[in-house]
């Protein structure tokens, strides 16, 4: 089993929205060949989640997604715990389009996983085609860094 | 006073539309519409663009069946070089597109479709999805998941990436298959057949029983079908040639080309959708309206040509018929063509002349017009690019499985509003739940990817409103957005 599987989320053409596939690979380049924390830990870059997700979420001890957060005020990117619902309705998952609390619901219900699931929610700001990032967004990413990294040394949602 | 039902958005497709039922005076149900709203323009911001680049290009109109996209830019490719794609290359490109068939299928019949049959019609629409099914049957979920998987990793392992892979290029593709990923298909390649033949087991006792009046009336009506076969008449998916046949199974056009497809195929337009409405165009519009997809793949087919598959569709046709004409039949049609799929994967992985050779012909442009043909899991696929003499895109028409069931589409609304709305509606009706999901799920038949076909941006929620004659909306039901 892997203790830490990180899944980032997004479009890297579409500007902020690949925020999370760009700190995931980023994470991915800077660890590979080298040992120490967090370089162990396994990943995944995704446009969309899909059901099959849980699987590799259930062979991990503990998930973090990446994603971008549309907000039209400036902010900063926090850690929050996920918790699905327990009362098996929908939640996120209805069709085509997954969030990352269904595809934790789907591990927990399918594969009995009860591991930590958290979410990083990185502001994003602009989504034009092409990979430039926003101003706001550019700003944050040192933040949303130290908070990756945070919670692969072993940081929760209220650790970092 | 005429009345309208809109029903507004439709869950579990992609994509977003909404529908309305048109009442006349007394009450009767007068007309439906299927509308789609959204709007993308793809085919417009592609001039300009190397035609190199339209493989990756139109691979990203969507993140569910990027492949198909892929394959047909890719085959388009080829007779702008005018070149013979290598064999290997060839047998590597059907193996991603039936892996895609697979992991497409399997996304439609388990995660989108099966809570419905499974958990019933009546059931509250809030768990009448893959967690109400895993709740239901668990092991039957996991299953799903893993074949999905099993689809996807064979994506994964030629392309390098689930989705958006540029693997397939105009010429041929950019790597063979590695041993590797040769030995875990095939230690996979059981699980997956127990996995469809189980769900083939199940959905076919549901058709003998609870679902008999759906198979039977849910969205039937004549139309043509069309789809590819081999020039022996046998099922294909991405390489043969183009027949129609009609309601009655007699052959209506055999030995078409893609090439021709604007001597064949014409596009209407209705002022309240986005989405074309394409016809075959010797029987005029809307007369000519004819189905693609897995259920004309199997209507217009001789025999699939392996013995599990061809099992399954003589099976398949003697509950629906030598030329099913439900639409409910396509959910029986993914299941054999998963089946039919995981058939040739394996043929395929015998098959030493796949790792043999070259995998890509190389050339500079040859022409400067050329027409690519696929089936895509929701049906067949034109890309038709005009190019400049640097190879520079000048025109592009993409004529997608979904639009071109737009018109069945709408005669499957219409088909169950007839059966299942009261006749006539009351002044005063509430409009069942139960109505409501049938009428959405006559859409879900089709499993329709509306961002590919309207190449609209965002999910696709459904919208039902009941109007009078006088355009007065009676009733409105909405369901929140995926």
């Amino acid at each position: 089993m892997t203790d830490a599987l990180l899944i980032g989320i997004g479009n890297r053409l579409r500007g902020d929205d690949g925020v999370g596939a760009l700190l995931v690979e980023e994470w991915r380049q800077e660890v590979t060949g080298r040992e120490g924390a967090g370089s162990e830990a396994a990943f995944a870059v995704v446009h969309q989640l899909t059901p099959e997700l849980a699987l590799a979420v259930a062979e991990a001890g503990r998930v973090l997604f990446v994603d971008a957060w549309v907000t039209p005020d400036p902010s900063e990117p926090w850690i929050e715990s996920l918790r699905p619902r327990r009362d098996g309705s929908a939640g996120e998952a209805g069709g085509h389009g997954w969030g990352p609390l269904a595809v934790v619901a789907l591990a927990e219900q399918l594969y009995g996983w009860r591991g930590e699931a958290a979410l990083l929610r990185v502001p994003a700001y602009a989504f034009p085609h092409g990979t430039a990032l926003s101003a706001g967004l550019r700003r944050c990413l040192p933040r949303a860094r130290d908070h990756l990294r945070g919670w692969l040394r072993g940081g929760g949602s209220e650790g970092v | 006073m005429s009345r309208t039902v809109l029903i507004d958005p439709v869950t579990r497709i992609e994509g977003h539309a909404k529908i309305t039922l048109h009442l006349d005076e007394e009450g009767r149900l007068r007309d439906t519409r299927f509308h789609v709203v959204e709007y993308r323009g793809f085919e417009t911001f592609c001039e300009g663009r190397p035609f190199t680049e339209m493989a990756g290009i139109t691979a990203r109109i969507c993140g569910i069946c990027p492949v198909s996209h892929l394959l047909c830019a890719a085959k388009t490719g080829d007779k702008l070089l005018g070149v013979r794609v290598p064999p290997a290359a060839r047998k590597l490109r059907r193996l991603l597109n039936l892996a895609q068939l697979t992991q497409s299928h399997a996304l439609s019949f388990f995660h989108l479709s099966s809570p419905d049959f499974l958990l019933g019609w009546e059931s509250d629409p809030a768990r009448r999805n893959i967690f109400g099914l895993m709740t239901a049957d668990p092991d039957l979920a996991r299953a799903g998941i893993r074949l999905r998987q099993f689809g996807q990793r064979i994506l994964e392992s030629l392309g390098g990436r689930k989705i958006h892979s540029a693997w397939a290029v105009p010429g041929g593709v950019r790597a063979p298959l590695s041993e590797d990923a040769r030995a875990w298909i095939l230690e996979g390649l059981p699980e997956a057949r127990a996995t469809a033949k189980r769900a083939l087991g199940l959905f076919k006792d549901l058709l003998d029983g609870p679902l008999k009046r759906e198979q039977a009336e849910f969205g039937r009506f004549p139309s043509l079908f069309m789809g590819l076969v081999t020039p022996e008449g046998m099922w294909e998916h991405i390489d043969g040639l183009i027949r129609f046949r009609g309601p009655d199974g007699a052959i209506v056009a055999d030995g078409l080309s893609e090439d021709d497809y604007a001597s064949f195929l014409g596009e209407a337009v209705e002022p309240w959708s986005y989405l074309k409405f394409p016809y075959y165009k010797p029987f005029g519009y809307p007369e000519g309206i004819y189905r693609v997809g897995p259920l004309a793949r199997l209507n217009v087919c001789e025999a699939i040509g392996t013995p599990w598959a061809d099992q399954e569709l003589a099976e398949f046709r003697q509950r629906a018929g030598r030329m099913a004409l439900s639409s409910f039949a396509y959910h029986h049609a993914r299941l054999v063509e998963i089946a039919a799929c995981l058939e040739a994967i394996e043929g395929l992985m015998a098959d030493e002349t796949l790792r043999a050779g070259r995998v890509r012909a190389r050339a500079s442009l040859n022409a400067n017009e050329a027409v690519g043909v696929s089936e895509a899991p929701r049906g067949t696929l034109f890309h038709h690019y005009r190019v400049d003499d640097q190879g520079l895109i000048t025109r592009v028409n993409l004529i997608i499985a979904t639009g071109q069931n737009n018109l069945a589409m709408n005669r499957t609304v219409h088909q169950i509003a007839r059966a299942w709305l009261p006749d006539p509606v009351a002044a005063d009706a509430e409009i069942p739940e139960a109505i409501l999901n049938r009428i959405e799920a006559g859409i879900r038949c089709f499993d329709p990817c509306l961002s590919c076909s309207t190449h609209a941006a965002g999910r696709m929620p459904l919208e039902v409103t009941l109007l009078s004659a006088s355009g007065e909306v009676l009733a409105e039901r909405r369901r929140a957005s995926l």
